[in-house]
């Protein structure tokens, strides 16, 4: 009895005993290496904390830096992997990357965890949490204290900068008008695109895209042929609403500067009724409403899709494997109103923001890290791979790709990611350059793709204040958009694939309905009131795409 | 260990007056010591965390705290019930829900029974792997087989009702909104008919063969031993199943509902989950989505406790 109850006893204490190792033990293992890196940072920031910051500090650190996009994956290789190799010896940073959708974020700033650098998408409800929590620093004053000759364009601060003066990220794809040069022109991913060798073969011409009943006779003619292309059969359009609206002509601005809801204008309705009517003629598929963009992709690689909206869809693959099977811009089709056609550009604000978390040990090392990383060459630099090895300006100015390096891209693209880089860290990347030194090209396709870019760049407006108007994440609004956005995505596929004209007008007025059911009057009104606020900071008066 | 055993010594004459409750106490203590660690655990993480219920009355700020954060009352309650699309999302959950009870909760029952009547051992554990391999194939992978078999363009069953000249053209399963729910259970059912039948195999394993035997003496066929001795035998626990599976009447496979939704089929496909997350949790609306949570919860409790109450009295079986 008492042998029983004394192993009972040694039991249990055996149990906790190991509990209790098991937990100093990883005390042990955690303490260890950030005391010895803690001590390490005291002298090294010790001399750093003089005005006289070096940027010469080249000492080797590593800073842990969260992307907020979950299929980004990138482990640094300063050995083998050029551009790590050249951004760890210049700045002697090794950088560790983890990466998850926003929801991990959430839970980073939730559990205390935030890493040194975060990257989120800027309109992410995760954004206004971080910076009115004083999770992440100034780098307003990050750059006065210690890279005083970093040079972040105004408008970048304008755009950023809250309402405590201060702005907290440095963005990705931001078009600057400070960076921009005669002849640079902000793009578009919308536009209209048709198959060059298809129209060829039946008599289409671009220009016929340009009227409603021009571009329903083009499609029907694709249509009528019955065609095949590789055993499939080629559906005519893959059409977006909101693309239509746009090249109707519909306005975000009414005349006393108010700002206007899209699906609230007659054009919208008429995009819709067209749209409709596409779809009663068999002109695009029922499926156009539940297939995603890979889907349609799929469709587009197979050659089985004759015109599409959506400039993302890249037809390379197609093209390489007929090189008659181009996609031209056509177009674009004007609305009845006639107003002028135009497209959205990609948002000028730019799509991504990079932060520093406020209690990061090397805030020195990393805002320089910054500004070397948001220089023009550098952004050069991580979109093609390290200047030298895998591409050098040619005699026009233009960027001409290394031998070896398009190769080996030729060969196996990934094994060109890591070894040179390329398209693997664009979170300080500025296109602008880019777009100037694009390479002299004499690939078919790529010339096409340029010539598409540049014909759609005319179209385009400045977008900025419209990029204002997202509510924040947590708020009423927040919740008002989410559902509206929700009930849209039914609305829309309702009205394209009604049986009827009339059926499409009874969705339109239902679908409002069911919108100011949801609040949207409440929304509204927060939005106007952002977008006029944008609009004074920038110092407009009226904004949108000029349409007369 | 001289040391412990002076201990015990010393403590002896007192365990004389203690009630005979606390000497079963420490005569158990090679047990309670098993007991406490797992109380503990569900104390530390399922009890303490409930006090988060309470940002379901409050406006959350992360930064204030659940403490901190201002009371609103009962403000995303009525947000809630009060939204247009409320008794949208409440029928498509309890129809996915009802359809699931009346066709998916009879189907591992039957399936563990005519199991247990395959005499070749081989054959039957054959069986038994394939049919519940599906459970642990994530629903994201489940959910794109299906769609691609269900797809109008190249599936496979359009293709065999073309083939068999049942249909003229393809149908777009995905965009049928009177067969969603249907695809819906269909699909729960595939992939959970052979988990779910192994507590019902269990359960049946442990009838009394001497039963089967006296039956058979008394001159039952196979389909009379399966009504009057193996079903009796396992009431209890498809009782016990039932119970559970009433009170989980407002939850559905959130990731199956999401993978198969497209805007065609959203009118029958938005379920309460699928609606939370999209205008509670992706916007950062936590107490909104506590609330939901909440409220739902509640309404499970009173169904477990009402299944529970009504199976005592009529079943005689119950959970608690």
């Amino acid at each position: 009895m008492l042998g029983k109850r004394i192993s009972g006893l040694v039991l249990v204490l055996s149990l906790f005993g190991s509990l209790l190792a098991a937990c100093s033990s990883n005390n042990n293992k955690e303490n260890a290496p950030s005391s010895a890196a803690a001590s390490q940072s005291a002298s090294e920031s010790a001399p750093d904390a003089s005005a006289s910051a070096s940027p010469e500090d080249k000492s080797p650190i590593t800073v842990d830096w969260f992307v907020s996009l979950d299929y980004y994956k990138k482990n640094w290789d300063a050995v083998n992997n050029l551009l790590d190799k050249m951004i760890t010896d210049n700045t002697g940073i090794t950088i560790n990357f983890t990466s998850g959708n926003d929801d991990k974020l959430s839970a980073l700033i939730a559990a205390g965890d935030l890493p040194d650098i975060v990257t989120l998408d800027k309109g992410a409800p995760q954004r206004g949490v971080l910076e009115k929590s004083g999770l992440v620093a100034p780098l307003d004053e990050l750059i006065k204290q210690y890279a005083p000759d970093y040079q972040v364009p105004q408008s970048i601060q304008d755009w950023f900068r809250n309402a405590d003066g201060h702005f907290y990220g440095y963005p990705s794809f931001f078009w600057a008008k400070e960076n921009m040069k005669d002849g640079d022109r902000i793009r578009s991913n919308q536009g209209l695109y048709a198959r060059k060798d298809i129209m060829d073969q039946l008599g289409i011409k671009p220009e016929d895209f340009a009227t409603k009943e021009g571009l329903v006779a083009a499609l029907k003619k694709v249509k009528d042929a019955k065609l095949k292309y590789n055993g499939f059969d080629v559906t005519p359009a893959y059409y977006e609403s909101w693309n239509i609206e746009n090249f109707f002509g519909a306005p975000r601005e009414d005349e006393q500067g108010n700002l206007v809801d899209r699906e609230y204008t007659p054009q919208a309705l008429e995009a819709y009724k067209f749209m409709n009517r596409l779809y009663r003629e068999g002109l695009i598929p029922q499926d156009s409403q539940t297939l995603t963009k890979d889907q349609v992709q799929e469709k587009v690689n197979n050659g089985a899709v004759f015109s599409t909206t959506n400039k993302n869809i890249d037809w390379s693959p197609l093209f390489h494997t007929d090189p008659n099977a181009l996609f031209v811009h056509v177009g674009p089709v004007a609305g009845d109103s006639g107003n002028k056609p135009y497209v959205d550009p990609v948002n000028a604000s730019g799509w991504t923001l990079t932060m520093i978390n406020s209690k990061a040990e090397h805030q020195d090392r990393i805002i320089k890290l910054f500004q070397y990383l948001s220089s023009e060459e550098m952004s050069l630099n991580v979109n093609y791979g390290p200047k030298g090895e895998a591409w050098d300006f040619d005699e026009n100015g233009k960027v001409k790709q290394s031998e070896a390096f398009l190769k080996l891209n030729a060969e196996d693209s990934n094994q060109a990611k890591l070894k040179y880089g390329n398209d693997t860290l664009g979170w300080f990347i500025n296109w602008i350059p880019i777009q100037r030194t694009q390479p002299a090209t004499v690939e078919q396709d790529q010339v096409a793709k340029l010539e598409n870019g540049l014909f759609f760049g005319n179209y385009t407006y400045n977008m900025l204040p419209f990029e204002n108007i997202t509510p924040l994440g947590g708020t009423e609004e927040a919740g008002i958009k989410a559902k509206i956005e929700e009930n849209r995505i039914k609305w829309r596929a309702k009205m394209i694939l009604a049986k009827s004209e009339e059926a499409v007008a009874k969705a339109y007025n239902d679908g409002i309905e069911q919108e100011k059911k949801l609040g949207f009057d409440k929304l509204y009104a927060y939005q106007n009131q952002k977008y006029q606020e944008a609009k004074k900071a920038l110092g407009l008066e009226h904004a949108g795409p000029a349409l007369k | 260990m001289n040391e412990a055993l002076r201990t015990e010594r010393r403590f002896r004459p007192a365990e004389a007056k203690l009630t005979a409750k606390s000497s079963r106490w420490r005569n158990q203590l090679s047990l309670q010591s098993m007991v406490w660690p797992g109380l503990a655990f569900l104390l530390v993480f399922s009890y303490v965390p409930m006090y988060g219920v309470l940002i379901a009355f409050k406006e959350y700020d992360l930064f204030e705290g659940v403490i901190g954060s201002p009371w609103v009352g009962f403000v995303h309650f009525r947000e809630f019930f009060n939204d247009p699309n409320f008794l949208n999302v409440l029928r498509n959950t309890l129809a996915i829900n009802l359809l699931g009870l009346v066709l998916g909760f009879p189907a591992p029952i039957l399936f563990a029974l005519f199991l247990n009547e395959i005499s070749s051992k081989r054959f039957k554990s054959f069986v038994q792997t394939v049919s519940y391999l599906p459970h642990f194939v994530s629903w994201v992978i489940f959910g794109g087989l299906m769609l691609t078999v269900l797809s109008p363009s190249n599936g496979a069953l359009n293709g065999l009702l073309l083939q068999l000249h049942l249909i003229d053209e393809p149908i777009n399963f995905m965009a049928k909104t009177n067969l969603f729910w249907f695809i819906m259970v269909g699909m729960e059912m595939l992939k959970g008919i052979g988990w779910g039948a192994i507590i019902y195999i269990a359960a049946i394993a442990g009838v009394d063969q001497e039963m089967y035997e006296a039956a058979k003496i008394d001159g039952a066929n196979r389909f009379q031993k399966i009504r009057y001795v193996t079903m009796p035998a396992i009431m209890g626990t498809v009782v016990i199943m039932l119970i559970f599976a009433i009170s989980s009447i407002l939850n559905t496979g959130f990731e199956q509902v999401m993978v198969m939704q497209n805007a065609l089929n959203l009118d029958v496909s938005e379920t309460i989950d699928t609606y939370v997350y999209k205008v509670g949790l992706s916007e950062m609306r936590y107490s909104y989505s506590t609330a939901v949570g909440l409220a739902k919860s509640v309404v499970a409790l009173v169904l477990l406790f009402g299944a529970n109450y009504v199976s005592r009295k009529i079943s005689d079986s119950s959970l608690f």
